[in-house]
């Protein structure tokens, strides 16, 4: 596919360009949120239990922390664990899955047998044993932790892809020109898998998103600073419900269910651009 | 003068992931192909000859026996890529997975230019251009914007740019439709006469063989089983497969009726002692199942036991 | 008398550059008991024509012209009476019939599907089908596996019987052995004749990229390119003496068995097909045409020169059609 068809089916994707606005939003409203409050999301700011109001757009919770302001932070915390544990885990699964595939042989054997290893390990119990022994933990830490458990699948997939590039005819020529390996990689193969490791980290993203509102919500997110995670523990952990504030568990639990959506969103109308079987004319 | 020998090659491929099992794609191959000479290999899916290109080619390399450029080991000869492909080189047959997508022609042709150290860049992609008589814009072009015949003249045209020896053509026209055909087997004759270089044509076409080569060896479930002179070959195979696939050739004096039952394709992973044809031939006898062995007789070599 | 009539037809494919006019204005008719061949280049429509007088989806969209099967015309109907007439009326052997089946079912379930929607009980049809698989040389017992238990050409050959269940009045095989080995070839083409000489089907449509496959099967033969018809006639004729200049050069280009270099020259046809989104008003093979003159930048129509028809200005004194 040329440059021009992916533009033309990429802007013209209703799904994308949707998916695009809301993330674009999401994104914007994380780095310029904690700009439009005083508060820090920590700080207890005015009375508790108060229900959305002007003072307080999304309300206070049971300490008379600001709502809205934890929401900005959360989210803007939310997003970076999706961008790095997403990213490292695209970026080990790729290297993995690609060494294997291109190598192949015993090489191959040993990189799939660890992968398969952690792949059976149920990565939610790896997750929980890691990050309790760590005394402190960032979100950057939580990133890390989360990307060195996502990549398996990944490195799966890349491998299935790399085999069926390799056997082209134009890497073969490219091996019969003497052409150097890292110049084949890098010039013949790599750009053909571009498109597909672009998906691969969308899907990383919202599944790292998930997998750190998991670990927030069991007590083992971020020591310090706020998530939407470790607000939706919270909530449940003084009893939001019961107590009838609503607003101190719908939006956090909201913006989760809308980011990891929208990315789901953006793969399909992806999937519709490179793959012209999906797409509808 | 000897340019190219195979001497007794085999290739196996693990079956599985323990590699216990193994395959036999290439089963104990032997032929010499000669200075300027064109060499056909044919035979049907499943037959190995496309296998054996890749062992030449050095994409593979042999399980056993020994493949010899110009008196010297290929396997020794590959320790440098850079000069033992200067003069192997190879056309492969789908001219639309050749070309990678997001380059131009001219960056394609440009590569194995800079790798080989050729001086004069663009003086010589004029050349290689005219000489697959494709015009000199072409350069400027992608992949898409060319048909598939001139995409085989391209990928011709890169492997002709180091004045090799030996060109290995894989179905260089299995996908090309008959009026382009035509004119790329006529270039390789061409290119043949004017600068001496071999050709081993691998095809599946019988009457494309016989059109350009000078020998021919026909392989069945990856051994040779017949090899001789073009002519000698297509109008008096000796085989019963040879002749099974000159009797399948289209011909518009001949009925339908006259083809009888032609069975199915064998399967390399069960293949029977001794011919490996046997199941599918009319003049099949218990000897067949110990049978397996080349005959030479008259100049011609047949794996055959009619011609014992 | 006449099976499918095809007038005027136009299939064009909506790409982003445009309208891909891949039939431009077709017109033929298949007769009771006939095979016709369609012969042409990648490019030619064979396939667009074959699919499209059975299954219409975009990108394809149909864009004028009739085609008459008995009395119904096939582009005047909606899906639901479009899938009835299927199987019953007009069936197709696509190209690659061995991935047509659904891998998750069972063949004899994918047959009991098939017939209850065209309101027919497998019970009464179970002797034919089993009579059938012998025929093709396959064992009733593969009615339990699944396709996949199959090789491609046994896979084949079951689709073969599958689509010709309901004794269709038509069939159309699409380059149905453009994947096979040449030994084999000819083992599913005989089939294919004898499916017909048994009444399976009425008519048959072969569509192949391979004029000599057609010496053995086709009683008539078309010849497309770019879209066009470019000539029709009894396959003798069209071997022996065809017309248009566009055959001649395919006819020439064809390596026949037995043909060395030194002894015939193959001509093959020197420049490459238009490009169907920018097509002229001029004949579409005058680029390539060797006899190409001034008359040519009117595209031709039909004259009929004998039994054969044939799209080119040198045969203007024949009558038009």
């Amino acid at each position: 596919m040329n440059l021009k068809e992916f533009v033309y089916f990429f802007l013209r994707n209703k799904k994308i360009i949707t998916a695009l606005c809301i993330l674009g939003l999401l994104a914007l409203v994380s780095i310029f949120g904690p700009f439009l409050t005083s508060y820090d999301p920590l700080e207890f700011a005015s009375a508790p239990y108060q229900p959305p109001n002007r003072q307080h757009w999304l309300g206070t919770n049971t300490f008379g922390q600001d709502l809205f302001t934890q929401t900005v932070y959360g989210l803007r915390s939310s997003l970076l664990v999706g961008l790095f544990g997403g990213g490292l885990a695209t970026i080990i699964g790729l290297i993995i899955g690609f060494l294997a595939g291109y190598r192949g042989g015993w090489f191959d054997e040993i990189l799939m047998m660890l992968t398969n290893i952690l792949m059976v390990i149920p990565t939610l119990a790896l997750l929980i044993i890691i990050a309790a022994y760590l005394p402190y933990r960032g979100v950057l830490i939580q990133s890390v932790i989360i990307g060195l458990t996502a990549w398996p699948w990944t490195a799966r997939a890349v491998r299935a892809q790399t085999l069926s590039l390799k056997t082209r005819e134009f890497v073969d020529l490219a091996r019969i020109t003497a052409t150097r390996s890292s110049k084949i990689i890098f010039q013949e193969i790599m750009p053909n898998m571009m498109s597909y490791v672009f998906m691969v980290f969308i899907l990383q993203f919202g599944g790292a998103i998930l997998a750190a509102t998991g670990l927030d919500f069991i007590g083992l997110g971020p020591t310090r600073g706020i998530s939407l995670g470790i607000m939706l523990q919270q909530a449940t952990l003084w009893n939001a419900i019961q107590l009838g504030m609503w607003w101190w568990v719908v939006t956090p639990g909201a913006l989760i269910t809308l980011v990891v959506a929208t990315l789901y969103i953006m793969n399909t109308g992806l999937d519709e651009v490179f793959n012209p079987r999906l797409r509808e004319m | 003068m000897k340019l190219l020998s195979l001497v007794k090659v085999v290739k196996d491929f693990p079956l599985g992931i323990l590699g216990r099992e193994r395959i036999r794609a290439v089963d104990r191959v032997s032929f010499d192909v000669y200075d300027s000479a064109i060499f056909a290999l044919i035979g049907e899916s499943g037959s190995g000859k496309t296998t054996i290109g890749k062992l030449i080619l050095g994409l593979l390399k042999p399980t056993s026996g020994e493949i010899i450029f110009n008196g010297q080991n290929v396997s020794k000869l590959l320790e440098d890529p850079e000069k033992y492909y200067r003069n192997v080189q190879g056309i492969f047959q789908d001219p639309f997975s050749a070309l990678n997508p997001v380059k131009r022609i001219g960056q394609f042709l440009e590569r194995p230019l800079k790798i080989f150290k050729i001086p004069d860049v663009k003086k010589r992609l004029k050349e290689v251009l005219s000489e697959v008589e494709l015009p000199f814009d072409s350069v400027e072009k992608y992949p898409h914007e060319l048909s598939g015949g001139q995409r085989q003249r391209v990928v011709i045209a890169r492997s002709i740019i180091t004045r090799p020896k030996i060109i290995l053509a894989d179905e260089p026209t299995s996908m090309l439709d008959v009026s382009i055909k035509a004119s790329i087997l006529n270039l390789i004759l061409r290119l043949r006469d004017d600068y001496s270089v071999s050709f081993i044509h691998v095809t599946h076409d019988l009457a494309s063989a016989k059109y350009i080569s000078d020998r021919i060896a026909v392989m069945y479930a990856g051994q040779i089983i017949e090899e001789g002179y073009a002519r000698d070959l297509v109008d008096d195979p000796l085989h019963p497969y040879t002749k099974l696939l000159r009797s399948a050739a289209p011909d518009p004096n001949k009925s339908i009726a006259k083809i009888g039952q032609t069975g199915e394709p064998p399967d390399l992973i069960a293949l029977p002692n001794g011919c490996a044809f046997k199941p599918r031939c009319p003049y099949a006898s218990k000897e067949c199942s110990s049978f397996d062995q080349m005959i030479e007789k008259d100049g011609r070599k047949v794996r055959c036991i009619l011609y014992r | 008398m006449e099976i499918l009539q095809v007038k005027d037809l136009k299939l064009y494919y909506k790409t982003l550059y445009g309208m891909a006019k891949a039939v431009d204005g077709v017109s033929f008719t298949v007769r009771k008991g006939e095979t016709l061949g369609i012969a042409g280049e990648s490019g030619c429509g064979k396939t667009t024509l074959g699919l499209g007088l059975v299954l219409r989806k975009p990108p394809m969209v149909w864009c004028g012209g009739q085609a008459f099967i008995e009395d119904t015309d096939l582009m005047n109907l909606d899906e639901k009476s479009m899938r009835k007439l299927r199987y019953e009326k007009i069936s197709i052997i696509p190209q690659y019939a061995m991935d047509a089946l659904n891998p998750t079912k069972k063949i004899r379930q994918i047959i009991q599907d098939l017939l209850k929607e065209h309101k027919q009980r497998y019970e009464e049809k179970q002797e034919l089908l089993t009579e059938r698989l012998t025929l093709i040389n396959l064992n009733k017992k593969i009615l339990d596996m699944y396709p996949i238990e199959l090789s491609g050409g046994m896979r084949q050959r079951l689709v073969m019987v599958i689509s010709t269940l309901l004794n269709p009045k038509l069939l159309i095989s699409d380059e149905i052995t453009s994947a096979l080995d040449v030994s084999t070839q000819k083992t599913v083409i005989q089939t294919l004749y004898q499916m017909k000489k048994k009444g399976f089907m009425d008519s048959l449509i072969f569509i192949t990229h391979d004029l000599s496959l057609l010496y053995q099967i086709a009683d008539r033969v078309m010849i497309m390119y770019a879209g066009k018809v470019a000539e029709i006639g009894e396959i003798q004729d069209i071997v022996d003496n065809p017309l248009h200049p566009y055959t001649r050069a395919l006819i020439g280009s064809l390596p026949r068995i037995g043909v060395r270099y030194h002894e015939t020259k193959l001509k093959g046809i020197h420049g490459y097909p238009p490009n169907l989104l920018k097509i002229g008003p001029a004949c579409r093979f005058k680029e390539r045409c060797p006899m190409a003159f001034n008359k040519c930048e009117e595209n031709p129509p039909i004259f009929r020169v004998n039994a054969q028809e044939v799209a080119c200005w040198l045969y203007e004194e024949g009558e038009r059609v």
